[in-house]
């Protein structure tokens, strides 16, 4: 399995985030993006995840003899990030269940409890997601993210607001995901990138070059 | 009915459940849209007076009252996801087909709870002569239908805008000023007495006009939902 | 440059034929020659709401900047079109019939179109990122577009109209005296030529602003 990046480039009006980049990540290994603030680790995330078209170049996922283009490839993402919100007014099993539903999976309530529960957030079912600490909704977000088991797991900094627990918590979630699929991990924690090593992609302001 | 047809019939339910939802718990859109009609109401009662109006009068200003509070409130639907940041987790979950249906749907049944609250008030305030009840109905009900239409698709542009000034109104009245003559005219007709025969012609247009709206809704929809 | 010239001599012997060389019309005298402005202005208003339209369509397909800066620029010119031809024919409207306004059907059909443009404008300056802006504006001038058809059923239905005949008539004949057909014509192809030549220079101005920041 793998997800290719070719030539990919993006901007914002006049200000380019992104030029001609050329990439693979591959299953079996975390691929781990860094590079300082402004360098284009969201917008890269956003369009691995199919949220955000590249204004140049193109995103296939392959999956043995299949490929999928930017539309399709966002069915097979989970993506954890700052900027994707949370239904505040429904309780956290209301979340999992409607963005399952609206997925089409098809899912009992006990599987969706033991989902939470997995994710350490068994005591706080029916909790508005609002109500829930900056932790938790990161929990709730992960949880809500691998239900429906998805190939490409894309993660923005999914430590920065958790405790020491829900680090290992992600650790144990990606090393899992890293067996069976691709994860992106960006990251700007010097010990997340020796850690998850050794494919990693440096990006850097305003253009952009593959690591070591 | 096929399964594939029906699933997605399922994900758009899940999207209507959803929006009830929020909206039983937050009230976002119809206390906007119900405090709006109800001044409106009021200011048109205090003008009007106790004067006997004539029923072309009382069709204007049943409509004035719900086109202005629709097109207030009900572009909550789509600012509520970017407001809260929703959007982006709703778009990578749902089908830009089932997110435009649902959210027609919930505006529908939104518009369809105002009217329901506003016509009442106004036969009770200002007593217009309502001959044709059933047609009455049948009216407010296509052009509440033809705004939802039309609003929702205007709706998720204004909520992509992020100005949030009142661009609703500006967007929608162009758009809508074939079917609110149309809509004056027919309610007109019910208040003193014409058949569903004689209203036939407005209601043929209301339709063929929301079909029209729906199908370059749908293929434009994504355009404004995708980024 | 040729065509700066060769438009000005153009109108300007359109003009002077507009009230030298055409006759005043029966019934209505010299009033008649404000036809000669008003008809083309309404004309290029109408044409160039849909060539932003047609390039708005295109953008959406493409996604290529350079159909929406057209699309934005032929609305521009439209509006201004517009504008004229609604004050030429409010004019024309308080010198016949007694009222500037007085709601004829051609009345509120070209003041939809303004409100259209208007609505445009107001929400091209309310979107920051230009694709966006671009996608938005885009969809909007489309949906816009096919509530026309709609518009021109409805509206002649709902009040008498006062306006002269069209200049063809409901017998597909031309309904016109020679010599004031020969200048309408002229003035026809004259804005016509005038709208082409702004939009062309604009679009100059594109390539050349696109060159320069590279």
């Amino acid at each position: 399995m793998q997800l290719v990046f070719e030539s990919v480039g993006h901007a914002y009006g006049e200000r380019a985030v992104l030029s001609c980049l050329n990439w693979t990540a591959t299953a079996g290994a975390v691929s781990v993006i860094t590079g300082p603030n402004g360098s284009g680790k969201t917008t890269l995330l956003k369009i691995a995840s199919g949220l955000l078209r590249p204004a140049s170049g193109r995103v296939r996922l392959v999956v043995g003899n299949r490929t999928l283009e930017h539309g399709a490839v966002r069915r097979e993402v989970g993506y954890v990030a700052p900027e994707l919100g949370l239904y505040d007014r429904l309780t956290a099993l209301e979340n999992l269940a409607f963005l399952a539903a609206v997925r089409g999976q098809r899912q009992s309530r006990d599987q969706l409890v033991l989902q939470l529960q997995c994710f350490q957030l068994g005591g706080s079912i029916h909790q508005p997601a609002g109500a829930l600490s900056s932790g938790m909704r990161q929990r709730l977000k992960l949880a809500s993210a691998l239900l429906h088991k998805p190939p490409v797991l894309v993660l923005d900094e999914p430590t920065s607001n958790l405790d020491d627990e829900g680090k290992v918590l992600v650790r144990k979630v990606v090393r899992e995901q890293a067996e069976r699929g691709i994860v992106l991990f960006a990251t700007n924690e010097p010990l997340e990138v020796t850690e998850y090593g050794p494919q990693v992609l440096r990006l850097h302001p305003a253009g952009a070059g593959a690591g070591p | 009915m096929d399964p594939k047809s029906s699933a997605s019939i399922r994900r758009v339910l899940a999207l209507v459940r959803k929006d009830l939802l929020e909206e039983y718990r937050a009230r976002y859109a119809i206390s906007t849209l119900l405090v709006f009609a109800v001044t409106i109401l009021v200011v048109v009662g205090f003008a009007a007076g106790m004067d006997p109006l004539p029923g072309h009068l009382h069709s204007s200003f049943i409509w004035l009252v719900l086109f202005f509070a629709a097109v207030t409130g009900i572009d909550r639907s789509f600012v509520k996801e970017e407001e809260k940041n929703t959007s982006p987790t709703l778009r990578l979950a749902a089908d830009p087909d089932v997110v435009y249906a649902g959210k027609l749907a919930f505006n529908f049944l939104v518009l369809l709870a105002l009217a329901a609250l506003v016509l009442p008030l106004y036969v009770i305030l200002m007593n217009p002569p309502v001959k044709n009840a059933p047609l009455l109905v049948a009216m407010v009900v296509a052009g509440v239908w033809c705004l939802a239409v039309t609003t929702t698709i205007l709706a998720a542009i204004v909520a992509k805008t992020g100005t949030r000034n009142a661009l609703l109104p500006v967007l929608s009245f162009p758009l809508l000023l074939a079917v609110l003559t149309t809509v004056v005219s027919g309610t007109t007709m019910a208040l003193e007495g014409a058949g569903f025969t004689g209203a036939r012609q407005e209601l043929q247009f209301l339709l063929s006009y929301s079909v029209v709206m729906l199908t370059v809704s749908w293929l434009l929809f994504p355009y404004v939902w995708n980024d | 440059m040729s065509w700066k010239y060769t438009l000005g001599f153009w109108f300007f012997l359109s003009i002077a034929g507009a009230f030298v060389y055409a006759p005043p019309a029966m019934g209505l005298g010299d009033l008649a020659r404000i036809i000669f402005f008003h008809v083309p202005l309404a004309w290029v208003g109408v044409l160039a709401y849909l060539v932003a339209m047609v390039n708005g369509v295109r953008y959406l397909k493409t996604a290529r900047p350079e159909y929406d800066h057209k699309a934005a620029f032929n609305a521009e010119i439209g509006l201004v079109f517009t504008l004229l031809a609604t004050v030429t024919g409010a004019i024309f409207a308080r010198h016949t019939w007694g009222m500037y306004w007085n709601w004829d059907p051609r009345q509120v059909s070209i003041f939809v179109l303004l409100l259209i443009y208007g609505a445009y404008f107001a929400l091209r300056s309310s979107v920051e990122n230009p694709q966006r802006r671009a996608r938005l504006s885009a969809v909007y001038i489309s949906l816009a577009f096919i509530t026309v058809p709609f518009l021109v059923f409805i509206i002649p239905r709902l009040y008498p109209t006062l306006h002269p005949d069209p200049i063809l008539n409901a017998e597909r004949r031309i309904n016109m005296e020679g010599r004031m057909l020969q200048v309408f014509l002229a003035f026809l192809a004259g804005f016509t030529g005038l709208y082409a030549w702004i939009a062309q220079l604009e679009s100059r101005v594109l390539r050349l602003r696109a060159r320069f920041k590279r």
